[in-house]
């Protein structure tokens, strides 16, 4: 149980975030589209075909090790870029306390991308969320289903086309609009005082 | 919560929570209601034995307060008769207290059948 | 015979609002598999809270979505507000002041405390010590009439703001922090006598929800969480911000990876948050609050005084002469006290009015007119006031009124890019993406929230313990549902 104090920082073999994406460029020439540096961070915009393996190299090279996934997100760039959806994956490594993201494009047309569980498994509920908000299916997550909306919901909030204010009256979510109904309805047996 | 602790006390004004709306007098609504939840705010409602009361606490639950977005419901009288509105974001205990205090008074002067035996 | 013969009881357990608990959690729904008392399968569901923030944010500017930041983790409001912050702020590209990053400091640490302070009183009130949780309320009312002293308000602060904080802090704030320090020690002991040898503490949370350190890192796990599974992870010192390079502490780390371990640390953690409170307090250096970036930060409100805080009662008035009719002051008008047909000069009703100025900002023809005084003045006489120019005093105020409303509105010009900046809040790892087209508001605003990721570990964490240990696994956890949902 012994809880020990950690104090200055250890050692560590960080490499830049260009050079990490030279590396990812050198091992898939063909996947790389772009990289992108904007104040010391640096993106790599890929082909989503081999998302998976890219994930794997990255965690697995013992000089890279990009152990800890910060987040993955999804970007809608709906009339400013095709294609249409990026996907993008925050990577830090711990132990070498480097940085680096990747950006996968996902076209409007085919929105559908390799799944990262097998390699981080906390990833599980960011996909899902992804999914929920931006319609991207996941091939290969074990349980894809809505996660911050109700399970029955109709149409993807996070969209550029999806009103901020949503959809009232007719096209709102079922179960809502049967509870305002009810509730009008048994006004009249209110307790009164 | 602060309310229900030491420095701003409920107890000392007969006010105490319970763990299930069956043996409760009165709901407190406090935060954002989403219409993912409106469903299950209201089953709660609909298990308390009458007399009920509601109180509506914080600004999102009296009118939708800061999100005016697609899941959240524009107060909770949408679907609730609410009996007080407490306002604030967040409201202060002090407020609070006092929505409570308001909601007794209510019921003192209220002309139900047996009121005045209460 | 009869251990072949398996008894599946799926049972609905609602840890939410009213039932139980006061507001511990929040809306949080877990389906429980049981095979028995033993737990086959953990099905969390959540999204009872969401709000929409991301999705709000794309519509405000930068500078009105810092309050929604403060409704997410309502209970460390300071720590999202600053993370917030150090990720515009690099975004923006502009350097912030000592004093203000000192400042910062202190507020986040002080943030910590309460934030350590509230997850103990839960995490033992759901355990079952109830003494607890009156003692840690105590305290935590003494930091939040401390917040209450420098910016007004208790939980939901907005303090911490682009460029720097607020305002600055008084002496008296200071000297109550420091009296704070000092005698939190001793109640640090005081909680720890009441728990950390009591059997029943220990039965509960020795030997349940142990994950390795190196599962942890994989499931996402970041903060306390994943510290008490060994891994030094924490952003304070990986990448420093505000001025945590600048002072001395320690960050503990434990080593089994159960609820207690994690107990400890953050146990050891509040320690840690008054050693850097007393540093940070002792090298509080002099200087501004705010940086001086006119471009990208909200300038002190001192010149807009005469109408935000006039010294005689103002009324406003429509120049009849000027007034086009196009209705933008009828539209703005919270108080409806405009009325108008369209093309025609727009009347205002002053017993409506309420001096809020919102019209003013709003007429493109400068129709609209201050009358400094002129509050209960018959109308002939505020029609032959209006006709007149407006005093250089109420000009200038007035600029700088409609500037400032015509800012926070659109926002800044800010360069093209994305970015992503994590801050170390008292539950993780909170984490903003921005993506910026150069407009003044984020075209995607992403918040990565602590609190659902290891809301998504508590599945792997409750399989084969007993259901009462489901509690103790939730309060480790340390979830919050309004950051969780966002």
């Amino acid at each position: 149980m012994a809880v020990v104090l950690s104090r200055a920082a250890t050692p560590s073999q960080r490499i830049e975030p260009a050079q990490i994406a030279e590396r990812i460029k050198e091992k898939f020439p063909e996947e790389v589209v772009e990289i992108v540096s904007f104040r010391d961070q640096v993106s790599v915009i890929v082909r989503k075909s081999r998302i998976l393996g890219i994930c794997r190299y990255l965690h697995d090279d013992p000089e890279i090790s990009c152990d800890h996934l910060q987040d993955l997100t999804a970007v809608d760039y709906k009339g400013k870029k095709e294609p249409r959806f990026e996907v993008v994956y925050n990577l830090y490594s711990i132990r070498h306390r480097h940085a680096i993201r990747i950006r996968a494009q996902v076209p409007e047309n085919d929105t559908s991308i390799s799944s990262t569980v097998p390699v981080w498994a906390g990833v599980d509920w960011h996909e899902r969320e992804c999914f929920d908000m931006f319609g991207i299916t996941f091939a290969g997550h074990p349980d894809l289903r809505r996660i911050l909306m109700p399970e029955d919901w109709e149409g993807h909030p996070l969209r550029k086309d999806y009103p901020l204010k949503g959809y009232e009256g007719e096209q709102d979510w079922k179960e809502f609009t049967d509870v305002v109904k009810r509730s009008r309805e048994l006004k009249d047996f209110d307790w009164q005082g | 919560m602060a309310v229900g602790a030491s420095h701003y006390d409920f107890d000392r004004f007969g006010i105490i929570f319970r763990g299930s709306p069956r043996q409760a007098d009165c709901v407190i609504v406090a935060g954002t209601v989403t219409k993912k939840m409106v469903p299950v705010v209201r089953r709660v409602f609909d298990q308390i034995p009458e007399p009920r009361y509601v109180v509506a606490m914080g600004s999102c639950a009296c009118t939708g307060g800061v999100f005016k977005t697609y899941s959240t419901v524009q107060g909770c009288e949408t679907f609730l008769p609410v009996d007080v509105y407490v306002p604030g974001c967040p409201p202060r205990p002090e407020t609070l207290l006092e929505g409570m205090m308001m909601l007794q008074e209510k019921i003192r002067n209220e002309q139900a059948r047996w009121s005045p035996w209460r | 015979m009869e251990q072949s013969e398996k008894i599946f009881e799926t049972r609905e357990l609602n840890v939410s609002m009213g039932p139980q608990h006061p507001a511990t959690h929040g809306v949080l729904r877990l389906v429980l598999d049981l095979d028995g008392e033993t737990i086959v399968k953990v099905t969390p569901y959540v999204g009872y809270l969401h709000r929409g923030i991301e999705k709000l944010g794309e519509s405000l500017s930068y500078f009105q979505a810092l309050p929604l930041t403060d409704r997410m983790d309502y209970v460390s409001a300071m720590s999202n507000n600053i993370g917030y912050v150090v990720a515009v702020e690099k975004l923006f590209g502009i350097e912030v002041p000592e004093r203000a990053k000192y400042i910062r400091t202190i507020v986040g640490e002080m943030s910590r405390v309460s934030n350590h302070l509230l997850w103990l009183a839960t995490h033992a009130l759901d355990i079952g010590a109830m003494t607890v949780f009156l003692y840690c309320f105590r305290d935590r009312e003494w930091i939040l009439d401390l917040f209450e002293m420098i910016c007004g308000a208790r939980l939901t602060v907005t303090y911490p703001r682009i460029g720097g904080v607020r305002n600055d802090v008084p002496q008296e704030f200071l000297d109550s922090l420091w009296k704070f320090t000092d005698e939190f020690e001793a109640r640090i002991v005081e909680y720890e006598t009441l728990i950390d040898q009591n059997r029943i503490w220990l039965l509960r949370t020795k030997g349940i929800g142990i994950i390795s350190g190196e599962e942890a890192v994989n499931w996402g796990m970041t903060g306390p969480t994943l510290r008490g599974s060994g891994v030094s992870y924490d952003i304070r010192k990986h990448m420093p911000y505000d001025a945590y390079d600048k002072v001395e502490f320690d960050v503990p780390i434990g080593s089994e990876g159960d609820v207690y371990d994690r107990y400890r640390c953050r146990m050891l953690e509040m320690r840690e948050s008054i050693k850097i409170l007393r540093q940070c307090i002792e090298q509080l250096p002099a200087g501004p609050v705010m940086a001086t970036a006119p471009k990208f930060t909200l300038q002190p409100k001192d010149a807009m005084m005469p109408i935000t805080h006039p010294v005689n009662e103002v009324a406003y008035v429509v120049d009849a002469k000027a007034c086009k009719g196009c209705g933008m002051c009828l539209r703005a008008c919270p108080a409806k006290a405009i009325a108008g047909e369209k093309k025609q000069a727009h009347k205002i009703d002053q017993a409506l009015c309420l001096q809020c100025a919102t019209c003013f900002v709003s007429c493109k023809f400068k129709a609209l007119k201050i009358i400094p005084g002129g509050k209960g003045l018959s109308e002939d006489k505020l029609n032959e006031a209006a006709a007149m120019p407006m005093p250089d005093e109420i000009k200038k105020a007035g600029e700088h009124l409609v500037a400032q409303f015509e800012f926070i509105k659109k926002g800044p010009k800010v360069p093209e890019g994305d970015l992503y900046v994590a801050t170390e809040v008292p539950k993780g790892e909170l984490g903003f993406y921005f993506v910026s087209d150069g407009s003044g508001k984020p075209y995607r605003m992403r918040v990565r929230a602590p609190s659902f990721i290891h809301a998504g570990v508590l599945p792997r964490l409750c399989v084969g313990h007993l259901v009462a240990d489901v509690i103790s696994n939730i309060g480790t956890i340390d979830i919050v549902l309004g950051e969780c949902d966002r």
